[in-house]
């Protein structure tokens, strides 16, 4: 096996709502390859979207230690925190999140922004990425303006725009009809047979659990199953073969 | 304070007080019968305590702003009554003889023994008096012989010992009081203050320097002031006394009354009393003359126009009423007899007959003077009544100037209510979709915004009252300067304190009741799934169906009447009842059902224009035509530009432009119009419409008309910002993502963001127009030595201790060098009356003669604006001419009206014909010269008008020489006032001083103009900082908004700080980009406040000086303008802080969690 890109050790997670404490990841080990498929599946409440996080270094965590390329994620200061996910990773979430203030184009360019990139080479990224995802057209309409299925093909698209080496999806369908979600799903696999990145994905959906050849299964913050599965062709597929 | 903008504020606080209760039942019923309504208003206030607390900051500044200005408004009233009773103590009237009051410039008058005598007869047995003291009061120069310090207007009062009941003792300021009956003859009593300016001690020895002779006296005892002892510096002695050692030419010259009761019940009688003495006083025949005199119609009508006059102090409105009335009796009655010698009336009455030039009445001028050798002064009646009157202009104005503050804080109210709605969105559509109808939003927003209002207005006005609190304080400060004397002592009025607290519940009332109803409306989809608004498209509803609406609105009352008997009827007693009270309680709210349903039924006609569009053409056609108000033309035209901008609106959506294009077009077209027609001068359209009346209303209606439609043009093309943003960022690097979104957010909520903007823009104009004329009226003074005609240092001496050769006595006395002075001029003041000479004979105008002797003559320099054919050219050529002729004179620029005054005085008689203050040139005028008191006449030739540069000293006076009078007087006439020019490197502070200890015995009170000049610039900026500072209360009110916003933004955008931080936006880049969002609304706001202030302030400027304002220049003080602007975006980023950090520390993860 090669170096993962992806290593987490002995991950552990409470939240403290006040009332209750929950246990909501306690002692995960993952190890992720580099243009691997790795889904997450589990019951609601089992832990995934706070694996997602605290992988992602979008969260704390309480013990355990999650390395990225190598590089201690919870070891370094909030900033360059931010910056590594910034030029490194990018996210898919459930609802969308876009910046409903911004319109298409201008979501697609923010993170190159933010990462230093010149605005115009930022604008001409963004709007060949707006070409990969099918929406040219739609460059300067507001996420007000774009049915569910665009809205996540720009969500997409702010994702892989700075060709991240991890893009991190928490139910990336799951507010989407199954003809949309399928699109979606085959705009996953194509990204990641032409770039080599390595998606995790968090769903409930077994058609985009199927989507890489391993599916991680949780329950109770614990990892109950983690396997390989029969799935259609992904980047480390090609890789091995 | 007894009224506020004319009207009593006893009928407002009842009025007020009745709205807010009986809003406060109406909803108590509402809140019994709509339970979980109430649960629903209320329930969030306990539970986000911060948020609670900003809502009560933001709804409290208004209630802040006009609590302050009551407060402030009582405790001068308070201030003014108490110095008024502390200074006269049980003295309730004085009687002195009239010729006092006319100039009496000539010699103290004093009264015969024998109408003394008939006074006193007349009050001993007087029910309403209990005190009547005869009384001789004089000024003379006195010097404290150990501390050689002297005070050269020392008050002398001499009183009877055997007359002191009534009045009390004379309080002494150690202990006890004194009855002046153990003051033996070369003992005298001083004053507190008096024994302050001598450094005196008692047992000290003074010198009192009378015209002849110097007397010397020791000090007894120190009296406290007031009563006789009064509140300038005064010694007290024994009227025996006094009238060996003043030999005067009667026993006294003036009787003190007092009243029954106190010092403070005895004023009540004062009406009555006075009637009495005047009554007895008056000479019944010449009573009658005058009344025989006025009883015509054209003198009642005039009479009657004045009355009605708007802003007339109700009380003299009802003596002249009264006057009216007794006139029209065929008799002389008491009342009128009284009236008559009624000053203020009389005057009032003299006035309007002059101003409406009624002809045949000069006798009555000569007659009102012979009425009586006596009159009679209600003094502390008077000073309690200008108290009030001081009181209530002081709150007016203070309101006045608050009213953008005010206006600005009914928008932060809206704004904080719109916020709401939009946090509670999602709740509310939900409440609607399980079954909650409009009206039960209404009520829950009412419910809650009523637990505000309740809360905020009670902290408002216990912090209005703290302000002004603060600002008396200040008002001290700048008065320590002013008046030694006189200081402010808080007060504030229960009345004046439940007025200010139900103003500001009506207004918040009255303001969420608007945002209730605009929360009522919502789309019940929209609002759960919180879409966009402009996703619903709007659907006028039917002719029909609104008019129905609009006629079941109006029988309201009457329908719930129908369905109550017809509940009878069919048997449901319960029904009936509701229904029938129902019928009953909605009367009180009639107007707001229907005021609604009248604005549904015309919304598509105003929304189309026309209707807009011909109400303005109206409202315009009537400001000019009756109304004559140039704020109401404004508001018209404003109409008719909204009018146009609507129908050009309506016009292109029905063409192929986007209407996204077409209302970018037409609401641009209607903010540049609007502003390019308030930025011109309002007298641009005085050749068409003539010249409007306008006041503060106008720079209101201005002030608001400008912002606004700044305001509105910004915020349609603010897209165009964004769109230009990233090309002029585009070199910024990592600071160009945090732009973009600072701008992007604000530009996305326009509601919020134009409101924001409007508030601070207009708090910031109100500034900037505040510190430009603070800083054009206060800096812009000339030299003194200008002002002053060449003279450096002036000097008045008493009028019974003459100087008789001032050069000769400079020249003898040690302590003054000849050489310091470069020249000495003297003068007389006296009162003249004059009239032209030639043509038709008009009427007398009184005005103030100066007699300049000969060396104020050849020394004098000053800036003529006209100089008669002949006589010129230059101000010398003048003065010599003079100082050779005395019939030749000059007149003060004031004298004369400009263009613009003559235009519009119309046929009124003018004492110079048709020559305005701005005519190229002038021809000799000959006057008639009338001495008031002697009748004395003599007749000059005016040959020159004084430049207005000289305004503050000569304002209505004719200068000549004195030697005009010098042969014509009966007695010799003494100069009484000096001027002195200083050779160069003498100080002039010094100078004075060194004037007034040599002219001691002469009682010189010496001023250095300089001095003056500066002391009076420095109160004046000092009222204005005041003024400035408290309009600045508005700048809070804008900072409150950007902290409200801020906040409100930071709960709304959780989700996405959470994407932000995800995609790699640091801790720091989502503070700064909130802080910049807010910086992007508050420089916006003071760019938009600052051209605009500027811009009005210029027109203001330019408009005084167009009407005759010289010397004024338009200054713009930079610095000062800096310094706020500076604060009032310190402040605002301040306020963004917190939330700013706040949002900065929300973990991504957490963020996103957030739903």
């Amino acid at each position: 096996m090669n170096d993962p890109i992806i290593s987490a050790q002995g991950i552990e997670k409470t939240y403290d709502t006040g009332a209750v404490r929950v246990n909501a990841l306690r002692g995960i080990d993952l190890d992720v390859e580099r243009g691997e498929i790795v889904t997450i599946m589990g019951p609601s409440g089992c832990g995934k979207t706070t694996m997602l996080n605290c992988l992602s270094g979008l969260d704390e965590i309480d013990a355990g230690r999650v390395l990225i390329d190598g590089q201690a994620l919870h070891d370094l200061p909030d900033n360059e925190r931010s910056e590594y996910r910034a030029r490194r990773m990018g996210f898919v979430f459930q609802l969308y999140n876009l910046l409903p203030v911004l319109t298409a184009v201008e979501n697609i360019e923010m993170p190159l922004l933010v990462s230093g990139i010149g605005s115009s080479e930022a604008r001409r990224r963004a709007s060949e990425m707006l070409d990969v995802v099918g929406l040219a057209d739609w460059a300067r309409h507001t996420p007000g303006e774009l049915s569910g299925g665009q809205r996540q093909r720009v969500t997409i698209a702010r994702a892989l725009v700075n060709s991240p080496a991890i893009v991190w999806a928490d139910e990336p369908t799951g507010d989407l009809d199954s003809e949309t979600a399928d699109e979606i799903v085959q705009l996953v696999l194509e990204l990641n047979r032409a770039n080599r990145q390595t998606f995790v994905i968090v769903t409930h959906s077994i058609e985009v659990g199927r989507i890489g050849r391993r599916i991680v299964k949780m329950r109770d913050g614990l990892i109950e199953d983690d396997g390989l599965t029969p799935a259609p062709e992904t980047a480390d597929q090609e890789d091995a073969e | 304070m007894d009224q506020i903008f004319g009207i009593s504020m006893t009928t407002l606080m009842y009025v007020l007080l009745g709205i807010v209760l009986a809003s406060m039942a109406v909803l108590g019923v509402l809140a019994a019968r709509n339970r979980v309504m109430l649960k629903m208003g209320l329930r969030p206030i306990p539970r986000r305590p911060g948020q609670t607390v900003l809502i009560i900051v933001g709804v409290m500044l208004s209630t802040v702003i006009m609590a302050a200005a009551f407060g402030t408004g009582d405790t001068l009233t308070f201030s003014i009554r108490n110095q008024a009773i502390n200074g006269l103590q049980q003295i309730d009237e004085i009687v002195v003889p009239t010729r006092i009051g006319e100039g009496g410039s000539f010699g103290t008058v004093y009264i015969p023994q024998e109408r003394l005598d008939q006074l006193l007869d007349y009050l001993a047995p007087h029910d309403s008096v209990d005190g009547v003291m005869p009384s001789i009061a004089e000024t003379a120069p006195v010097q404290n012989k150990r501390t050689k310090l002297s005070e050269g207007q020392m008050n002398i009062v001499a009183l009877d010992p055997a007359m002191m009941d009534g009045f009390g003792g004379l309080a002494l300021v150690g202990e006890g009081e004194t009855l002046l009956d153990d003051l033996a003859p070369e003992d005298v009593y001083v004053s507190e203050n008096g024994m302050e300016e001598l450094d005196a001690r008692v047992g000290d020895e003074i010198d009192v320097f009378l015209q002849d002779r110097t007397e010397t006296f020791r000090i007894k005892d120190v009296l406290k002031s007031g009563g006789f002892a009064g509140s300038q510096p005064t010694i007290v002695m024994t009227l025996e006394r006094a009238q060996t050692l003043l030999e005067p030419p009667g026993p006294v010259n003036s009787v003190s009354i007092s009243n029954r009761g106190d010092a403070n019940s005895g004023v009540d009688l004062s009406k009555d009393v006075t009637k009495d003495l005047r009554i007895f006083l008056n000479d019944r025949e010449t009573a009658a003359d005058l009344k025989a005199l006025f009883d015509q119609e054209p003198v009642i009508a005039a009479i009657e126009k004045k009355a009605a006059e708007q802003n007339l102090d109700v009380d003299l409105k009802d003596r002249l009423d009264t006057f009216v009335t007794e006139l029209r009796q065929p008799e002389l009655t008491d009342e009128l007899n009284s009236l008559l010698a009624d000053e203020e009336v009389r005057q009032v009455v003299l006035e309007q007959i002059e101003k409406e030039g009624i002809e045949g009445l000069e006798d009555a001028f000569t007659l009102s003077r012979s009425l009586s050798d006596l009159r009679v002064i209600e003094a502390k009646r008077n000073i309690l009544d200008s108290a009030n009157q001081s009181g209530s202009q002081a709150t007016s104005f203070f309101l006045l100037f608050g009213t953008f503050s005010i206006a600005v804080g009914v928008l932060l109210i809206f704004l904080i209510f719109v916020m709401l709605a939009a946090a509670r969105k999602s709740e509310m559509g939900m409440a609607r979709a399980v079954g909650a109808k409009r009206h039960h939003l209404m009520m829950m927003f009412a419910f809650e915004g009523t637990a505000y209002a309740i809360i905020s207005a009670a902290v408002g006005v216990a912090l209005g009252l703290g302000v002004s609190t603060l600002m008396v304080t200040l008002l001290n400060r700048i008065f320590a300067g002013v008046a030694d004397d006189f200081v402010f002592t808080t007060q504030f009025e229960p009345r004046s304190i439940v007025v200010a607290y139900c103003l500001g519940m009506v207004i918040t009332f009255a303001t969420v009741a608007v945002s209730a109803y605009r929360v009522s409306q919502l789309n019940i989809v929209v609002a759960i799934r919180d879409l966009p608004e402009t996703i619903i498209p709007k659907i006028e509803p039917p002719f029909v169906d609104r008019l129905m609406a609009l006629l079941k609105a109006l029988v309201l009352p009457a329908y719930y009447l129908v369905v109550a008997f017809r509940s009878l009827l069919h048997g449901r007693p319960g029904q009936f009842a509701k229904n029938l009270v129902l019928s009953v309680v909605v009367i009180p709210v009639w107007i707001i059902p229907v005021s609604i349903a009248a604005i549904r039924f015309i919304q598509p006609y105003l929304m189309r224009g026309w209707l807009v569009l011909i109400g303005g053409v109206a409202l315009t056609y009537v400001s000019i035509v009756r109304w004559d108000r140039a704020s109401w033309f404004g508001a018209g035209m404003s109409l008719i530009i909204v009018g146009i901008g609507l129908m050009l609106r309506w016009m292109l959506r029905r063409t192929a432009m986007q209407d996204k294009s077409a209302d970018r077009l037409a609401s641009t077209l209607t903010g540049g119009l609007m502003l390019a027609f308030w930025a011109l001068p309002l007298s641009t359209f005085e050749p068409i419409v003539g010249e409007l009346e306008g006041n503060f209303d106008i720079m209101f209606v201005s002030g608001t008309a400008m912002v606004g439609a700044a305001v509105w043009t910004v915020m349609h093309n603010a897209d165009l910002l964004t769109r230009i943003l990233p090309v002029l960022t585009s070199r910024i690097g990592r600071l160009r993502p945090v732009l973009v979104t600072a701008v992007a957010y604000p530009m996305s909520s326009r509601f919020r963001t134009g409101l924001t903007l409007a508030m601070f823009a207009l708090v910031i104009f109100t500034l900037m127009v505040m510190s430009v004329l603070t800083g054009t009226f206060t800096t812009q003074f000339e030299e003194p030595r200008k002002v002053y005609m060449g003279f450096d240092v002036g000097g008045t001496v008493n009028l019974n201790s003459p100087i008789a050769d001032i050069d000769t006595d400079i020249d003898a006395n040690p302590d003054l060098a000849a050489s310091d002075f470069e020249a000495v001029g003297g003068m007389t003041v006296v009162p003249v009356e004059l009239r032209q000479q030639e043509g038709e004979k008009g009427r007398w105008f009184r005005r103030t003669g100066m007699l300049l002797d000969d060396a104020f003559l050849s020394a004098a320099d000053l800036d003529m604006k006209l100089v008669a054919d002949g006589y010129g050219p230059t101000t010398r050529d003048v003065l010599d001419a003079m100082k050779a002729d005395p019939t030749l004179a000059v007149v003060g620029g004031l004298m004369l009206p400009t263009d613009a005054e003559l235009a519009q005085a119309g046929d009124q008689p003018r004492l110079f014909g048709n020559l305005s203050y701005e005519s190229p040139s002038m021809d000799p005028v000959s006057l008639e010269v009338r001495e008031p008191q002697t009748g004395i006449e003599t007749a000059v030739t005016v040959i020159g008008i004084v430049d207005r540069v000289h305004s503050n000293f000569e304002a209505l006076r004719i200068f000549a020489s004195k030697k005009l009078v010098d042969d014509a007087a009966p007695f010799p006439i003494p100069l009484t006032t000096y001027r002195f020019r200083l050779a160069d490197g003498v100080d002039d502070r010094e100078a004075a001083n060194a004037i007034e200890v040599a002219f001691l015995e002469n009682g010189m009170q010496a001023e250095s103009f300089q001095e003056t000049t500066e002391e009076q610039n420095a109160a004046g900026q000092a009222f204005f900082r005041l003024f400035t500072g408290f309009m600045a209360l508005g700048l809070l009110v804008g900072v409150a908004a950007l902290g409200v916003i801020s906040t409100r933004a930071v709960v709304e955008r959780r989700q996405q700080i959470g994407v932000l931080r995800a995609i790699g936006y640091k801790r720091s880049m989502i503070a700064l980009s909130f802080l910049l969002e807010s910086s992007f609304i508050s420089l916006l706001g003071s760019i938009i406040g600052l051209a605009l202030g500027l811009l009005l302030s210029y027109n203001v400027v330019n408009d005084i000086r167009s009407e005759g304002g010289v010397g004024i220049v338009f200054t713009i003080p930079w610095l000062q303008i800096g310094v706020i602007l500076a604060i009032t975006y310190a402040f605002s980023l301040l306020t963004t802080f917190i939330p700013a950090r706040q949002a900065s520390r929300i973990y991504p993860a957490e963020a996103l969690r957030y739903e």
